[in-house]
């Protein structure tokens, strides 16, 4: 295949960034977008420019790492995949393809494809977590849980944290991501004692990221590579509107 | 009232500032609807009807300021929102592709300043009558206020039913996002049951009630009682 990449480049966080057009002819539809990116690296590097910075680690979509936008969409054009797990013959031969940065103002550009997603880090500290003593681990059905909310919960923890709902939605909202991460341990015993501190200091501290204000536009579930539902949004809304009604907010 | 104020400052709460104002607004479209449809009744019941809402003057006073409150909180918190949203995306992407937001969640904006502007107009129009229309200042038999002749005299020219009809075609377009959003925001859903496609159902069904008096007065079905041309022409 050949193709015609469009890529943002930009040296520094202060830089002003531009998109650089790159030609690559002999790309193997069986390549992965980052191996891809990779021969396309190879080749800047033998021609003594500068490769393409991205993130990427594990490369079989469970780590949430690699983040960008192609050709419009966090992730690419396939549903429920990750970049790294997106392949080339989902592309046609001779198609330019733009590749962006995840854009919010929480995620600023480190340099290239990178961008720092460090507000979701301070947000999991926040609340994101349960307090348990330490000591040997309790044994695996200690604690009845209904089927149901298993299921749930588990639905949830699916999300590997890869910020592509922020980078999707027209606000840049985090609400899906602390949607599934609240709603995850709001279905479990072990996450009852926090539940209003973990709601309440989740929601301050991504507000006070800079994330925008969820307008019920549906980006964030359509492009997660993980398939969180939308509608774990309108459980946290509700687990918000109880601490209202409580006047704990 | 520091918990309501942390709640205004808060993303979700000022989200279901927007959501209660907007189930007011919202019930009050449905309200208003059925208020209207009584033209079809006859001029005898959409009269009275007018007589009735005025015959306890404090409910009206109510009305109209819970009314005016949620338009201004409803506006204020959409000013506030829009600034922050667009804050927390400082640089846009140059290529992006909507993949599930429909045309009248990411115009909800514009269709809402259409909607305020047309409002505007409105209330000028048949509350207070600003621009007295030939059929504005009738009374029936009875001496009440003909609203009847009023509205159907008002829409039986083209240009101001058509306006209306554009209007109540962008109210349904603002509620088809607007229902399923206050829903989402207020955490009404339901695992099994979708909340989206219930918001363009309702909302077609409250346009369809709206624009059902203006069409009736240009075919003529709804016709001016006799009487009427005569009264407004002697006027």
């Amino acid at each position: 295949m050949k193709l015609t990449l469009r890529i943002w480049r930009q040296k520094s966080p202060n830089d002003q960034g531009r998109l650089v057009s790159h030609q690559l002819d002999d790309v193997s539809e069986h390549m992965s977008f980052l191996e891809m990116l990779d021969v396309l690296n190879e080749k800047l590097l033998a021609e003594g420019q500068e490769p393409i910075a991205f993130d990427h680690d594990c490369r079989e979509g469970i780590c949430g790492t690699c983040s960008m936008v192609i050709n419009g969409v966090p992730h690419g054009p396939e549903r429920a995949t990750t970049t790294c797990q997106l392949h080339m013959r989902k592309f046609r031969d001779g198609q330019t393809i733009t590749v962006e940065p995840f854009r919010a103002k929480a995620f600023p550009v480190i340099r290239d494809l990178v961008v720092d997603r460090g507000s979701f880090d301070r947000v999991i500290q926040a609340g994101g977590f349960i307090s348990a003593n330490t000591g040997g681990a309790p044994d695996a059905n200690a604690i009845p849980i209904a089927k149901g909310e298993a299921d749930v919960a588990m639905d949830a923890a699916a999300c590997i944290g890869c910020g592509a709902c922020v980078a999707a939605c027209p606000n840049a909202s985090a609400m899906l991501f602390v949607a599934a991460k609240v709603v995850h341990l709001t279905h479990l015993p072990q996450g009852q004692p926090e539940r209003a501190a973990r709601v309440r200091e989740m929601v301050r501290t991504m507000d006070a990221e800079g994330f925008g204000y969820c307008s019920n536009h549906f980006e964030c579930e359509a492009v997660c590579p993980k398939e969180i539902s939308g509608r774990f949004i309108s459980e946290l809304n509700r687990e918000f509107r109880e601490l209202f009604w409580r006047g704990k907010s | 009232m520091t918990f309501l104020a942390s709640a205004w400052r808060s993303s979700i709460g000022a989200k279901i500032v927007m959501a209660v104002t907007g189930i007011v607004l919202f019930l009050y479209a449905i309200a208003h609807m059925l208020g209207n449809l009584q033209v079809f009744i006859g001029q005898d019941a959409i009269n009275a009807y007018g007589v009735l809402l005025r015959a306890f003057p404090p409910f009206l006073v109510v009305a109209r300021a819970v009314l005016l409150l949620s338009v201004g909180l409803h506006i204020i918190a959409a000013i506030r929102v829009t600034l922050l949203n667009r804050a927390a995306r400082p640089e846009r992407y140059a290529v992006r592709k909507a993949q599930e937001a429909s045309l009248a969640a990411r115009t909800l904006l514009v269709s809402g300043v259409l909607i305020a502007t047309y409002v505007v107009y409105h209330v000028m129009h048949f509350t207070t009558r600003n621009f007295a229309t030939t059929y504005s200042e009738l009374h029936d038999s009875a001496g009440r206020h003909d609203i009847y002749s009023m509205v159907v005299g008002s829409f039986q020219d083209p240009i101001i039913s058509i306006a209306y009809i554009v209007a109540m075609i962008l109210v349904a377009f603002h509620l088809s996002h607007g229902i399923g959003g206050f829903m989402q925001t207020l955490g009404w859903t339901h695992p099994r049951y979708g909340t989206r496609r219930l918001g363009l159902v309702i909302a077609t069904i409250i346009a369809i009630g709206y624009i059902a008096v203006p069409v009736a007065s240009l075919l003529g079905i709804l016709e001016l009682p006799a009487g009427a041309e005569m009264a407004a022409g002697g006027h």
